[in-house]
């Protein structure tokens, strides 16, 4: 069974009040039985007192002068009472009827005066007896009598019938006490549990539909209101989520549609009428060239789709981080210079980040197309680096760029687009900013954007520093390898 | 007739162009939206059609500043986005009309000669005038049954001649109206294929159809 709260709770409280019945049913019963005995016993002591008031001392010799028959309690043969007085001596002075030839066996022989305790009766029956140490009665005023003892001893039938009906009585109230607590706590605990109850039947009812509902439970208890507001948070969040995957999927439908549009109406018109050989031949160039940027799209979509489940693994390694930028650039180089651009290089050549290389050229690739595409015509790109304790950074800026200082952020997300520049034919999708954030991301890195009032856009890439930078004497070597290697972007800056 | 086409991705916007220009439409085309808002101001337009989704200005701003700006020109938006709320919203602001891309081009091509005509209100899509008969939708013009052959050229200026019947047309109008911006046409190209039209349909046992209006441009129609 499963642990239930309930049970529980009930189940301890059922034992705590056991506990609590039993330790006032077994206080009550010893005190009682105390009590009862006390009084016995003092009984017991004022018989003996009295049977010691009655032995005399007259002419040097003890005298116990009661007939049996005038103590019908200790003579009869129905449960007797038992007594017995010895002298100072130890010898019997006189016994009771009762006890026929027999002593009287009681605990305790010591100086003490009085000694009481149970008693096992010369006829098997249990009983209490008291003896006292005591002097006899002088006849007259002056004699110094002897000591002499006195045992007297009872049985406790009626005590104990007394103490089993106490005992009898109490297990009754315990058990009726047990059975009204556990049912008064089985309601009082089910009802208190209730709100949580209603807490689970609402959270059930939650469904991928229903995400923008929210837990409400009027008068919740104040323990309910930690557990509500999380769960909502929670809500609050999948809901984020799950609309930002439904309006990506609306997204990447909207955006296939256009270059769809461009595919159907070329062909249409290419249809529509008899077409030369050039015509059909320029037409389908125009379709080709359509479905390679359908194509680039999607593959960026899967890119994306793959970064966001973490099924990208980055296979870091140290790599000189100028190498690949000249890679980079190499294609771009000649559409830079169709432009006009200036392009400046600020990059240290020995600086090593850790890094996985696809994955980084991939980011640089992005943000030197971006550059070269949005930077206007005569404009500048500048492209530098600097280094920290644990992070290399990268500023990839142009100029000419009409985004919004305010907006500058916004380039990441997914399908925004500042300004689609009539160059690249409104191929410019908006997606290669959100890939490469993830890519930076999946680099141990981070990626930001300015966008400053006259037009300049920068963003700044962090990737982690390879904890082996170039030694000095390497650097003399990897200096002459990257005078050559600048020489190459050094080429497209061109006035 | 003269169409602004407004759209920024470069392939539709070249495929469209082809299309309505070997539709018989003068075409004039912006790639951008502060291009498309300074043609439409700039010019008379029968049709617009304006994308939604364009840098700069947006299409619909585009359509709210024309309709502030009293430019009356019928406007078909073309969009990529198909919801209830955005097709209400560009019909709400002051779009006659709206396509969901990817469209078959054949639809556009009807509908915006739809708008033409209701720009020119005129319903049907067959105009008679005498014993003329255009036929806009299959572009045929017949004179007493009898089929006429006409340029491309000689057509478009015969139909808006025919849309505009019993008006006088001036020639800076059929010049707006009919023959590219870019084109390097004289107001005197107006009057030589007005000769043309002339020679295909005018007939002399016939009434005269186009009449000459001196120093205001010609008329198409019955009387004189």
């Amino acid at each position: 069974m499963r642990d239930s709260i309930r049970a529980r709770l009930l189940l301890g409280a059922l034992l705590g009040t056991l506990a609590v019945l039993l330790l006032a049913s077994c206080a009550l019963y010893g005190i009682t039985r105390e009590s009862l005995r006390q009084a016995f016993d003092d009984a017991l002591l004022a018989r003996a007192l009295s049977l010691a008031s009655l032995v005399e001392y007259e002419d040097a010799h003890l005298e116990f002068e009661i007939e049996d028959r005038a103590m019908p309690e200790f003579s009869r043969s129905d449960r007797p009472e038992y007594f017995q007085i010895w002298r100072a001596d130890g010898s019997v002075l006189r016994r009771s009827a009762s006890l026929g030839e027999s002593d009287l066996q009681l605990p305790g022989q010591t100086t003490t005066t009085v000694v009481t305790g149970p008693v096992l009766l010369p006829d098997r029956r249990n009983g209490r007896g008291v003896t006292i140490e005591t002097v006899a009665r002088a006849e007259s005023a002056g004699i110094a009598a002897p000591n002499i003892r006195v045992a007297v001893a009872k049985d406790t039938a009626d005590l104990e019938r007394q103490l089993a009906g106490l005992a009898r009585l109490l297990v009754l109230i315990a058990f009726l006490t047990l059975l009204v607590t556990g049912a008064v706590l089985t309601v009082v605990i089910w009802a208190g549990l209730r709100p949580l109850s209603r807490l689970t039947e609402q959270i059930a009812g939650l469904s991928a539909d229903n995400l923008s509902s929210r837990i409400v439970l009027p008068g919740a208890p104040a323990e309910l209101y930690p557990v509500m507001e999380v769960c909502n948070g929670l809500l609050g969040r999948l809901q984020t989520v799950v609309d930002r995957e439904r309006s990506f999927t609306a997204d990447v439908a909207h955006e296939l549609r256009t270059p769809l549009a461009g595919l159907r109406s070329t062909l249409e018109v290419a249809l529509s009428r008899p077409r030369g050989l050039n015509e059909c031949r320029s037409a389908m160039n125009a379709c080709l060239d359509i479905t390679g940027q359908m194509q680039g799209m999607t593959a960026n979509l899967l890119s994306l789709a793959r970064l966001e489940r973490n099924q990208v693994e980055a296979q870091c390694k140290p790599l000189l981080l100028q190498e690949l930028l000249s890679e980079c650039w190499e294609a771009l180089a000649l559409r830079a210079e169709q432009k006009r651009v200036t392009v400046t290089w600020a990059v240290r050549p020995e600086l090593t980040v850790k890094t996985d290389r696809d994955l980084l050229r991939q980011i640089l690739v992005n943000l030197l197309e971006n550059a070269v595409n949005y930077v206007n015509s005569g404009g500048d790109i500048h492209i530098a680096s600097a280094s920290g304790s644990q992070f290399a950074t990268l500023r990839v800026s142009n100029t000419g760029s009409r985004i919004a200082a305010d907006d500058a952020a916004r380039v990441f997300e997914r399908f925004w687009r500042g300004d689609a520049s009539r160059d690249g034919g409104g191929a410019h999708v908006g997606l290669g900013l959100s890939l490469v954030r993830r890519l930076a991301l999946v680099l141990g890195g981070a990626i930001d954007a300015t966008s400053q009032r006259h037009g300049l856009f920068e963003i700044t890439l962090r990737l982690p520093l390879s904890k082996r930078q170039p030694a000095a004497a390497v650097k003399v070597q990897s200096e002459t390898q990257s005078e050559s290697r600048t020489a190459k972007p050094e080429e497209a800056n061109k006035r | 007739m003269r169409i602004l086409l407004v759209e920024d991705y470069a392939p539709l916007l070249r495929a469209l162009r082809q299309g309505l220009e070997e539709a018989g439409f003068a075409v004039d085309a912006a790639a951008d939206g502060q291009e498309g808002l300074w043609y439409a101001r700039s010019n008379q337009y029968d049709v617009i059609v304006l994308d939604i989704m364009l840098p700069q200005i947006d299409g619909l701003t585009i359509l709210k500043r024309l309709r502030q700006g009293g430019k009356s020109a019928h406007v078909l938006m073309l969009t990529a986005r198909d919801t209830l709320e955005d097709r209400v919203q560009g019909l709400n602001l002051g779009a006659d009309d709206y396509l969901v891309k990817p469209f078959a081009f054949e639809e556009l091509l009807a509908r915006v000669r739809a708008l033409v005509r209701r720009h020119y209100e005129n319903k049907s899509p067959v105009i008679q005038v005498g014993d003329l008969r255009i036929d806009t939708a299959a572009r045929v013009v017949e004179r007493a049954g009898l089929p006429l052959e006409l340029t491309a050229r000689e057509y478009a200026l015969l139909e808006y001649l025919a849309l505009r019947a019993g008006q006088v047309v001036s020639r800076t109008e059929m010049w707006e109206h009919l023959y590219d911006f870019h084109s390097d046409a004289e107001s005197n190209v107006v009057d030589v294929y007005i000769g043309y039209l002339r020679k295909k349909i005018e007939r002399p046992d016939a009434p005269q159809l186009i009449h000459t209006r001196r120093g205001q441009g010609y008329m198409l129609g019955l009387c004189a």
